[in-house]
């Protein structure tokens, strides 16, 4: 988290525990009273907050204390503000992604058809740029393909649209 | 003039409900003598509304109690339903699931009633009633039913129902379904229409006695608190929604949507069957004489006959008849009344009336003649139903391909469908691999091939009669359960009834036995030497799982060391098994119910599942389809060739069809056909001759011994049809 540029002194922890009656085969996530469970009053409190929400979840009913209670899992969820993406105004340069954003060609099937592709990367194209397909824009986390006819073009805040032809 | 007072009047309130809506049936033929439906003129969208309510509040209440569930039957495979019921017991609104249960539960809460239940032991806000005793209203002891009644302020307007099967009932047999359970007595834990909670719990007591006579009572304890859980959540939502739209309006269109029921089936069977007298007959072979674990009593071989007559009246209604079929035995494949009608109302849900209003109007529309002391209704409440399932779903896929001749009679040939055949249960029990004691019915034969449909083949790996929602369950969840893991699960070759169509295929799986000094296994459910169950129109019948593999002594480690090919499946060489080829130690090979010696650490065992039966001329199937069925192992090569008499050619893992000489073949088996074949009347003077001689092998005449003994209508038409004389009997 820091290094995604959070301050530390920010985050949140919060512990909880996966717990079931012995024998069950679905777990119900419990926020554990503490950190460490360094004494039996500490246990019996989880046990006693498991029994509560189980029942809230379930209706009273379905409680088998006589059963005793599994602990499958033991985590952490950590919380902080998500930071707010900063988007920068830049000026719109040509119609044309530069070179180094250009990979070659591929073929695509498409359409039940196989054309031949431009390929591009996504991190490398400039505000203005635009594709016409069929074009596939590669990026680490997705992939965006463009059929013939279809365009994609980016904006002055690195926005890309999309425009289906006609 | 005797006063009655307004104490000693209420007790029997309910029960003259009960009576006065029985007698407003039969006198006006309207369900509670309801012939206008009149909320739903008035008001379409508002009556629409409850019941899409209704149904979503019983939908989502079963997903809340199978996270409840310790059993993998329940939370896996969904062998659970939950039913919203009139105070007189008639089903409104039932969830997906065990559908079977709709009416074996209208009949336990009928039961209470009618035996004075209001008065002792009472009915009040916050009870709790358990049934799972089939001659009240269940299929078979692990099918285990909760009621609890909705009071609207002082009145009872109604009563939520739950049914989860149970994977373990402490029988003499471990598991659910008791296999060796002779009588009653050896059947497990029963509980016969009790009061079994007050005030929104289970009593301890009760909790008590499920815990000192169970092999597994967190299966049960667990099931039982995920049922009332969703009966009482069931239970608050309705009566939230009776406030919002009054009391009155709820009987009254809860009560139109159950006669609505009974119209839609009747317009259904109208639109899709021709009236008419329809025909069929099932057997059902059980191999048991000599096992270990028979008791004096049943240590004989059985054979049923199950003759089946559908009579289809001009409004709609159907009457089925099982006379001449056989008295029921001590065995555990006996059926109740209540059994019978859980078989007939999953069938017409998933055949009929999937798309309508399914509730107790279905049942209205039909009945049924289950002669007295046959195995359909045995005269004697003491017989064991531990396995009805057994008998139950040969006869009503018996039903299901009668249903289908009027469907294709129509021309409805899309409805067409095979119907269902019974898959084995596997149940076990012993030492755990945790080291205590175990006992569990492993429910993966959910998930086993369907019949053929008339325009396509059958589902595979994908149904189950008893559960529309089938489902074989992870194999790491019942790995946790039982001390074996898998080997293997995999698609069994030829194991869907050939045909035009073939039937949906089935799977074998293959088992280590793992972390026990003892694991016993008892299977059941599963004909032998005869076919439970038939083709259609020229498609074989499904074929039926005889022979249960076990190995001893196999020296696995010593396979894994020397680097082995181990079984991982039965294989496909018809002469041999995997298991036989590649296994060093004993192999035991056991026909029908596997009753045998225990397993131990280190045993190998291997069980099949059923796959359906088929529709059409084998011979008259696709060929491409017959290589991609090769290709993906549902069919092997040589039955490619010999059954379906397509010749392949193979190279280099591809299959494809050598279509000149399939043609050939195909023209070749039609005339050896033709060559083979006798007139009819020739045929049945041969045969005429084995049945006048009584050359018949002991259990087919015993069969037919007890079938005339059972109904003299029977014996009359089996000595006309082979022209004996009239006082001939085995």
């Amino acid at each position: 988290m820091s290094a995604e540029g959070h301050d530390l002194r920010e985050v949140k922890l919060y512990p909880f525990a996966m717990m079931r009656y012995t024998g069950q085969l679905e777990d119900v996530e419990v926020p554990a009273p503490t950190f460490r469970l360094e004494s039996d009053e500490g246990l019996d409190r989880l046990v006693a907050e498991f029994d509560r929400i189980y029942e809230a979840i379930n209706r009273s009913v379905s409680h088998y204390r006589e059963a005793g209670h599994t602990i499958t899992e033991l985590g952490m969820i950590a919380r902080v503000e998500k930071v707010k993406p900063k988007l920068t105004r830049r000026s719109l340069e040509g119609e044309i992604p530069p070179e180094e954003a250009r990979k070659g060609k591929r073929k695509m099937y498409y359409g039940r058809a196989w054309v031949e592709a431009e390929l591009w990367e996504m991190d490398s194209l400039r505000p203005g740029n635009r594709i016409s397909g069929p074009a596939i824009v590669e990026h680490p986390a997705t992939t965006l393909v463009i059929p013939a006819g279809d365009l994609v073009w980016v904006d002055e805040w690195t926005i890309l649209h999309y425009e289906h032809g006609s | 003039m005797v006063v009655v007072s307004k104490a000693e009047s209420e007790p029997t309130a309910l029960k003259d409900r009960l009576l006065e809506s029985e007698r407003s049936f039969r006198e006006s033929g309207y369900y509670d003598g309801i012939s206008d439906l009149r909320s739903r003129k008035s008001d379409p969208l508002k009556y629409e509304s409850l019941h899409t309510k209704l149904r979503s509040v019983v939908v989502s209440a079963r997903e809340m109690a199978r996270r409840i569930s310790a059993s993998p039957g329940v939370r896996e495979v969904g062998e659970m339903v939950v039913a919203l019921y009139t105070p007189e017991g008639d089903a409104i609104s039932l969830s997906t699931g065990i559908m079977v249960h709709v009416h074996t539960a209208s009949r336990f809460i009928k039961w209470m009633i009618r035996n004075g239940y209001e008065a002792s032991p009472g009915i009040r806000p916050g009870d709790v009633f358990a049934n799972n005793d089939a001659f009240i209203g269940t299929v078979q002891v692990p099918d285990v039913i909760d009621v609890v009644p909705i009071f609207h302020e002082e009145e009872l307007v109604g009563w939520v129902g739950a049914v989860c099967h149970e994977l373990e009932v402490g029988g003499v047999t471990l598991g659910g379904d008791v296999a060796l359970a002779q009588e009653r007595f050896a059947e497990g834990l029963f509980v016969c229409a009790e009061k079994v909670g007050e005030n929104d719990e289970l009593r301890r007591d009760y909790q008590i006695r499920c815990e000192r006579n169970l092999r597994m009572p967190i299966y049960w304890i667990l099931d039982e608190k995920a049922k009332v859980s969703a009966c009482i959540e069931v239970r608050e939502q309705v009566k939230a929604l009776i406030d919002q739209i009054g009391l009155d309006y709820y009987k009254r269109a809860t009560k139109e949507f159950i006669e609505e029921g009974r119209r839609a089936q009747l317009a259904r069977v109208r639109q899709l069957m021709v009236p008419g007298r329809y025909r069929g007959h099932t057997f059902y072979g059980h191999v048991v004489e000599g096992k270990q674990g028979v008791l004096p009593m049943g240590n004989r071989n059985f054979l049923y006959a199950i003759p089946f007559e559908l009579q289809v009246s001009g409004d709609g209604r159907p009457h089925l008849d099982f006379d001449g079929t056989g008295s029921w035995g001590y065995h555990s494949m006996n059926c109740t009344p209540a059994g019978m009608d859980g078989g007939l109302f999953v069938t017409l849900t998933q055949h009929m009336n999937f798309d309508g209003k399914v509730n107790d109007g279905v049942w209205l529309a039909t009945d049924m003649n289950l002669p007295e002391g046959t195995w359909t209704n045995p005269d004697h409440h003491t017989a064991a139903t531990a396995t009805s399932w057994a008998l139950l779903l040969p006869a009503f896929g018996c039903f299901q391909r009668l249903l289908s001749r009027g469907f294709l009679a129509r021309g409805y040939k899309e409805e067409v469908f095979v119907g269902q055949v019974n898959s084995p249960m596997i149940e076990m029990g012993g030492q755990s691999q945790y080291g205590g004691i175990f006992g569990m019915a492993l429910f993966e034969c959910a998930a086993a091939g369907s019949g053929a449909l008339g325009i396509k083949d059958g589902l595979d790996t994908a149904y189950v009669g008893w559960n529309p929602e089938s489902d074989m369950g992870n194999i790491e969840i019942w790995e946790l359960g039982m001390p074996m893991v898998y080997l293997g699960r995999s698609i069994t070759p030829n194991s869907g009834g050939y045909g035009r169509f073939r039937g949906g295929n089935s799977f074998t799986s293959l088992w280590l036995v793992h972390r026990t000094p003892q694991l016993i296994i008892a299977t059941s459910e599963h004909s032998s030497r005869v076919f439970d169950n038939a083709g259609m129109c020229g498609g074989y019948p499904a074929p039926t799982v005889q022979l249960h593999y076990a190995a001893h002594d196999v020296q696995l480690e010593e396979m894994i060391d020397q680097r082995k090919p181990l079984p991982h499946s039965l294989g496909i060489d018809p002469t041999i098994t995997d298991m036989e080829s590649l296994v060093m130690g004993r192999v035991r090979e056991v026909e029908g119910p596997y009753l045998a010696e225990p397993l131990e650490e280190g045993d190998l065992f291997a069980h099949s599942y059923n796959g359906g039966g088929g529709y059409g001329d084998p011979i008259e199937r696709d060929p491409a389809s017959v290589a991609r069925d090769v290709e993906n192992g549902y069919v092997t090569p040589d039955t490619a060739e010999s059954v379906y008499a397509t010749l392949l050619n193979h190279e280099e893992g591809v299959w494809s069809v050598d279509a000149e000489a399939t043609g050939e073949r195909r023209e070749a088996i039609r005339k050896a056909r033709l060559g083979k074949a006798v007139p009819v009347r020739r045929w049945l003077e041969h045969e005429r001759e084995r049945v006048a001689r009584k050359n018949l092998v002991d259990e087919v005449r015993e069969m037919y011994r007890d079938s005339m003994r059972m109904s003299p209508r029977f014996a009359d038409e089996f000595r006309e049809f082979w022209n004996l004389a009239e006082d001939f009997e085995f």
